[in-house]
């Protein structure tokens, strides 16, 4: 069981904020996080930076479902408006009513061993950039995830998705190569990664010469090799059992948190 | 304690023998002056005599007479309480520290770089742990960096506050805490010691160690002197318990409960 319920109390402390109320969800569905309009440059308050750096490391060690409105909120770091400041608190005010989770690491027979899930939102960036999302799940409880802007530009969700494959490809060699080492897992068996994509899992199953996919970057077509070297395989997941949704968009509540529950969130 | 296969109740011998501590800084005593004119000076007075008798103990530095051109960096002493789950004040402690910022690069200092077990590690270890029902273990490394050795010649001022008045400085031969290559010279310390046992590093994580015969294994993973110990078996726990203490001084903390800021249950 990991937790980090002392930590949170402690931020909350620090910021004068003990009494605060929580809310459900860490980002607002209807608002849509802009650069600040107000141009006000020369607001480089180290509160924002400070806070934002706290709930950074809470979303890479415990807490998945706030890895995206912490990745998003960093990308405004230079010049944070109110808005972004508002954002950030309600993330701590989400933290605020979920203190008292932690994923609970337990082994369960009827669960898959280990498996990931892909995802990638086309152009919800300011730059119009993808924006990333991958998961890997061991038992119900999630051990690596990320949420991160793309590098390359997307021209299309496809190609958004393609891109996203190839990250979380990187992440379950490292992850095999692991288990090798410690000679717990069968080598021979591919991690099974699913996306929701079946343009991105037709190309990495059969790469094909195409107008629309001709421009993609060769390091990117690093994953067919994988995918046809059994390292990895990719199979389509409809919307509601596409945990990955949580690490790349705002999600309603109810959706929310049922996929914090699949990445092993429980309360103790 | 020479077999290295102790049944269990001689393994008892190793007893935990500190709780898990929680530090708290103490936010009316930043520095040595606010202490000295605070009310609890007398404790904090000892902790600092005890700070420099365990410096002194493991040679952390030779007196020399300052030679010429030399720029000693300077030093401080962090003060902070200790306190236990509850709230309750356990010890005061005080740490030298030397000012890192003040190391000149290419001077006192060349590289500085060094790996801690990274966090899915961590997690992924925690998960086959209970898979695979191994047995984990916590032990922390008693003035970790001062195991170090000191590879380049860096000058220290004496003690803020503890002058002996003979105008002479301290030649650094530990890595004293605050170093910029502390924790380097901590990684080139503990690396070989652990190989030099049979553990040989992992190529996906440069901070973590395995042992193993046909079945059974131990791993073990070092952040910073934080050491975390998974085995398949009682006795090969207790085998790297004793693999570590045998090299370093050590606290055992029995069942992890923090690490790197992670409260484990």
């Amino acid at each position: 069981m990991i937790l980090l319920k002392r930590y949170i109390e402690l931020i909350l402390l620090k910021e004068g904020l003990s009494k605060i109320d929580s809310v459900a969800t860490p980002l607002d569905l209807n608002v849509q996080i802009v650069l600040n309009l107000e141009g006000n440059i020369g607001n480089r308050s180290n509160s924002f930076a400070r806070l934002l750096g706290e709930l950074q490391y809470i979303a890479n060690t415990m807490w998945p479902d706030i890895a995206y409105v912490v990745n998003r909120l960093a990308s405004f770091m230079a010049n944070p408006s109110l808005q972004h400041s508002i954002a950030l608190k309600r993330a701590l005010r989400y933290l605020v009513g979920t203190r008292d989770l932690g994923i609970m690491y337990r082994s369960d027979a009827h669960k898959p061993e280990l498996h990931g899930y892909t995802d990638a939102a086309y152009g919800n960036s300011d730059v119009f950039k993808s924006t990333t999302g991958y998961v890997f799940i061991a038992s119900g409880r999630a051990i690596m995830w990320s949420s991160k802007r793309q590098i390359t530009q997307a021209q299309s969700s496809t190609e958004a998705e393609y891109v996203a494959m190839s990250e979380a490809s990187h992440e379950a060699c490292w992850l095999q190569s692991l288990h090798t080492e410690l000679r717990l897992l069968q080598v021979d068996v591919p991690t099974q990664i699913y996306g929701d994509n079946e343009g991105s899992i037709a190309m990495v199953n059969n790469l094909t010469f195409h107008k629309k996919s001709k421009h993609i970057a060769i390091h990117w077509h690093w994953v067919c090799n994988l995918v046809q070297d059994g390292v990895v395989r990719f199979d389509s997941c409809r919307d509601p059992q596409q945990t990955a949704d949580v690490l790349m968009k705002a999600l309603p509540c109810i959706k929310h948190k049922q996929h914090a529950r699949e990445m092993g969130l429980a309360s103790v | 304690m020479n077999d290295p296969f102790p049944n269990e109740e001689e393994a008892g011998i190793i007893e935990v023998q500190e709780e898990a501590l929680e530090v708290i800084l103490d936010d009316d005593c930043h520095s040595l002056h606010q202490a000295k004119e605070s009310k609890e000076w007398p404790e904090w007075e000892r902790a600092i005599k005890t700070e420099l008798n365990q410096l002194e103990r493991m040679g952390t530095w030779e007196l020399v007479e300052k030679p010429r051109g030399v720029v000693p960096i300077t030093n401080r002493f962090v003060l902070a309480k200790k306190c236990d789950k509850e709230g309750k004040l356990l010890k005061y402690k005080a740490r030298l520290v030397t000012k890192g910022c003040s190391q000149r690069p290419g001077y006192d200092y060349l590289e500085m770089h060094s790996p801690v077990v990274r966090l899915e590690t961590i997690r992924a270890l925690l998960a086959l742990a209970v898979k695979h029902k191994l047995y984990i273990h916590q032990m922390d490394i008693k003035g970790t960096y001062l195991n170090g050795t000191l590879k380049e010649r860096v000058y220290m001022r004496q003690p803020e506050g503890f002058d002996d008045g003979s105008r002479h400085i301290c030649r650094l031969i530990k890595t004293l805490y605050g170093l910029k290559q502390a924790g380097q010279e901590w990684n080139i310390e503990f690396d070989p010691k652990l190989r030099k046992k049979g553990y040989q590093c992992l190529r996906s994580d440069a901070c973590m160690y395995i042992w193993h015969t046909e079945e059974d294994f131990i791993i073990i993973a070092v952040w910073v002197d934080d050491i975390l110990l998974f085995a398949t078996l009682i006795e090969l726990r207790d085998k790297a318990r004793l693999d570590i203490s045998d090299e370093w001084e050590v606290t055992d903390l029995g069942e992890p409960t923090k690490i790197a800021g992670i409260e484990i249950t």
